[in-house]
């Protein structure tokens, strides 16, 4: 197949070194000689997925299994998706080219809700049925993890088994268990697995348990069976220093999005923020330690050739030793043409130091994310960023010669009004006129350049914020216009979201098992690649919505009591309920809450409940700018 | 320093790589491999290695050249072999020069390619009707060709850059062989010669292309063909 693929087929398609397969380091191992077969499914495009820590983890991983195989696929875009159709060929993998239906386990990672029509036209494209109810053993048990896993629901008819947090240790727990059920190189009998796995922590397995509505409302979510956990616990690594890490991972042909190396410092983010999601599931801060980083630096280099390391994590410079490991590598591979970088600054003058020191290169811009106009509303979310700290940062950004700044900004939070507003414009503003002087006191005969960037706001489940609903529509583009209004400036770019697309996510973020035969119609009407704005049909949402039966607003537009179950409360991410409803009303009181990392611990409940602990490698020799910045 | 050329293949699947791709390619070959590479100063520090006139993709070759600078002076067959061992399948390394600092540029010197297109022709067409069409062709001093440039579309004879063509039949599988100009000034592309040879046989048959290999690159003086290993 891969020859006739390889002549018939990729000389007709945009970018075939999409796939190809046969990457540095890619891993091809002999398919007889292995028990378990697992194809890794990335619901998006080759060089986003190929973007993803979290495949080039498990990829590492599995493979270094002596019995287990990894392979890899991705959302073929849509000239492949046309071919494949045309001549009847079913998905298949990139390194063996063998179809998905000859796997043992096909694993999607749900990364973000606008991918999850991908998912199903993924399942068709390999022939397998799309309802986890129409499949039998001679399938390949469907399984999904990552952030999205964390509200199941909405692909709870789909996915036989949600691997739920993170999954280093648990994927091949559930791989063993697979293992041991194939007899004579067969397929394992899949009820038996599903039976056995789900009395692994961190397996949800949604057709054991049994949903109730009322009067459309979801009421209750139960076990149908005995052995099956009320709650299920996400996973958590407790020693990033001894979790798994490659240090051979692929090197694609093509440019992908973050084509660099990506090198992990910690995980988790304990600032606060009270609509971040990856900041509640990823709790507690666990750090690796500069030796450990610095020896996985090198075989990275060693084994990559990648001229770029990342220094990834949800806040980098909140790291406790970011300042000596940056020394290191800076002396360490400045000669030989590798660059560090920071994937995102906090907006304080400290991370702007630290990002003049590393970068070789000045061909982008510095972004920070007040996400907020006013210092009423950044209490409210709880963003730690004072105006006078981002100004600090602009002012050192500025004197150190960047010219161009990117703000984030998020409009339709809880308690906004026409005020924060206008203080995004007037922060934009500020940002100008210091530029302006700054480069002029300079002799910087450039012009100053502002990108102003704003995203609605989606609440997320496991979120002080959940309870709160999203702007309709047509405020969200009533707010976005009347911002356009007030940035009308030469030397301000702004940019905005499209709001339907905002909306959707609010609706698959939040919901239940309802929205299935929404997502299924949608499919069938030709959503998919719903994040890419060209494939984006929003008409066709709204027919699939109806023909269901189902509002989308009782999802997105609805503020939720406390006393109501949430479809998600079943998960069980470490902290507790009682921690998000009383981070939600300091909320809504405006009053913030400190990181435990600085000052007095929250009681989110992660730590004591999941048995966990921060780990933070720099101890006392943190450095005094880090405790300067405390709130 | 030091700098090197080397001539190596591009066939199999890394035909599809792309002329930024394969630069990344050797770029992080070189680097994996410790090969010292040098770089250029500045805000964008980038390696010095230069190639030949680029290759579109999907197109197979026998001999592509490459030169790269070093910041330390190795063995040549022990970058050789270091180089090889980094490559992903479909890219041989076959030679490697060391050459002065001050050779000029490959796109400076290389000015022909030679190509051999293998398609196939829709109708049952004679060997000697399929040959005539080639001398006919060759007979014309005008053959123009149309290419899409930002400023629209433009006329071009590529008659005088066509220095050798010959052909065969078999069946219904044509085999062209040419020698035409190539890089930076005089550009023949292989299609537009077949796309000439097609209009030739005035609807005679179609010809489609199936397969396009470079087989060669040489540096043009007179009639004399040299290697681009040789010139310096």
């Amino acid at each position: 197949m891969r020859d006739w693929v390889t002549e018939k087929i990729l000389p007709k398609v945009e970018k075939p070194t999409r796939y190809l397969g046969t990457e540095w380091n890619a891993v091809h191992k002999p398919w007889d000689d292995v028990a378990v077969k697992m194809a890794f499914a990335f619901p998006d495009v080759y060089e986003v997925g190929m973007s993803h820590l979290g495949l080039r983890i498990l990829y590492g991983l599995v493979n270094e299994q002596k019995d287990m195989l990894m392979e890899r696929v991705f959302a073929p875009w849509v000239d492949m998706e046309e071919m494949l159709r045309q001549y009847n060929l079913p998905l298949f993998t990139l390194e063996s080219y063998r179809p998905l239906s000859e796997f043992d386990v096909v694993g999607f990672t749900l990364q973000y809700e606008m991918s999850y029509t991908n998912v199903l036209n993924m399942l068709n494209l390999a022939g397998i049925p799309l309802r986890s109810i129409d499949r039998t053993s001679k399938h390949p048990l469907i399984i999904a993890g990552g952030p999205c896993a964390l509200n199941p629901e909405p692909l709870a008819d789909f996915i036989d088994i949600f691997l739920l947090g993170e999954s280093e240790e648990l994927l091949l727990e559930v791989l063993a268990v697979i293992k041991k059920n194939k007899k004579n190189g067969l397929r394992a009998d899949r009820d038996r697995v599903m039976e056995e796995v789900v009395k692994i922590p961190g397996v949800y397995v949604p057709a054991f348990y049994d949903v109730t509505y009322q009067e459309g409302k979801f009421k209750k979510i139960e076990p149908n069976r005995p052995g099956v956990p009320k709650r299920i616990k996400k996973r958590v690594v407790a020693d990033l220093d001894k979790a798994y890490f490659p240090t051979n991972p692929i090197v694609p042909f093509m440019e992908i999005v973050h084509d660099r190396i990506m090198l992990e410092v910690l995980r988790g983010c304990t600032r606060g923020c009270r609509f971040c999601q990856a900041g509640i599931i990823y709790r507690p801060v666990r750090e690796r330690s500069p030796q450990t980083l610095l020896k996985q630096a090198e075989e990275l280099v060693r084994k990559t050739g990648h001229d770029e390391i990342s220094l990834t994590s949800l806040s980098t410079t909140d790291y406790s030793c970011i300042e000596p490991l940056i020394n290191r590598l800076v002396n360490i591979y400045g000669e030989q043409g590798v660059g560090i970088s920071l994937p995102s600054l906090r907006a304080d003058a400290f991370s702007v130091g630290l990002a003049e020191e590393i970068q070789r290169v000045r061909k982008t811009g510095l972004t920070f994310a007040p996400e907020a106009g006013t210092q009423r509303l950044r209490d409210v979310i709880n963003k730690g960023v004072t105006e006078e700290a981002l100004l600090e940062a602009a002012q050192a950004a500025f004197s150190a010669g960047w010219t161009s700044i990117k703000l984030y900004f998020m409009i339709g939070l809880p308690t906004e009004t026409e005020k924060d507003l206008e203080g995004i414009a007037e922060l934009a503003r500020k940002v100008v006129e210091l530029g302006q002087k700054t480069l002029k006191e300079q002799g910087v005969r450039k012009r100053v350049k502002v990108t102003v960037s704003v995203s609605s706001f989606v609440p997320k489940p496991h979120t002080p914020l959940q309870w709160e609903p999203q702007d309709e529509i047509e405020v969200l583009k009533k707010k976005q216009s009347y911002l356009k209004s007030l940035l009308r400036d030469r030397h301000i770019t702004y940019n905005w979201h499209a709001a339907e697309v905002s909306f959707l996510e609010a609706v698959f973020a939040k919901g239940d098992r309802q929205l299935g035969k929404v997502l299924e119609a949608a499919w069938r009407k030709g959503c998919k690649f719903d994040s890419w704005t060209e494939h984006f049909r929003f008409q066709s949402w709204l027919d699939a919505f109806k023909e269901c039966n189902v509002d989308p607003g009782f999802y997105a537009h609805r503020k939720i009591k406390y006393d109501e179950v949430l479809p998600w409360d079943h998960i069980d991410v470490g902290v507790t309920k009682k921690y998000l409803i009383r981070e939600h009303q300091k909320a809504l009181r405006g009053e913030i809450t400190g990181d435990c990392r600085f000052v007095n611990c929250p009681g989110c409940g992660i730590c004591s409940r999941f048995g966990v602990a921060v780990v933070q490698k720099g101890g006392d020799t943190r450095n005094a700018a880090v405790k300067n910045r405390i709130y | 320093m030091q700098r090197l050329r080397i001539e190596f293949t591009k066939e199999k699947l890394a035909k599809f790589l792309s002329h930024l791709e394969l630069l990344k390619v050797f770029e992080r070959a070189m680097r994996r491999g410790a090969i010292p590479l040098s770089f250029t100063r500045g805000f964008h520090p980038h390696p010095r290695i230069s190639f030949g006139p680029a290759l579109a993709v999907g197109i197979t070759s026998s001999r592509e050249y490459m030169d790269v600078e070093l910041k330390r002076r190795i063995p040549v067959s022990q970058f050789k072999e270091k180089l090889q061992q980094q490559l992903p399948q479909g890219i041989v390394v076959r030679k490697v020069e060391e050459i002065p600092l001050k050779a000029t540029a490959l796109m400076a010197v290389i000015n022909c390619a030679v190509y051999q297109v293998r398609g196939e022709v829709d109708k049952l067409l004679t060997e000697k009707e399929f040959e005539e069409a080639i001398k006919s062709l060759l007979a014309r001093n005008y053959i123009p060709v149309e290419r899409e440039t930002k400023k629209g579309v433009k006329r071009k004879n590529i008659r005088e850059g066509i220095y050798c063509l010959t052909g065969s039949l078999v069946n219904r599988c044509f085999n062209v062989h040419m020698k035409v100009a190539t890089g930076s000034g005089d550009n023949v592309r292989p299609e537009e010669v077949v796309h000439a040879l097609a209009q030739e046989l005035e609807g005679k048959a179609q010809l489609s292309v199936l397969s396009i290999h470079r087989e060669a690159l040489y540096v043009k003086e007179g009639d004399n063909y040299l290697s681009p290993m040789e010139v310096v």
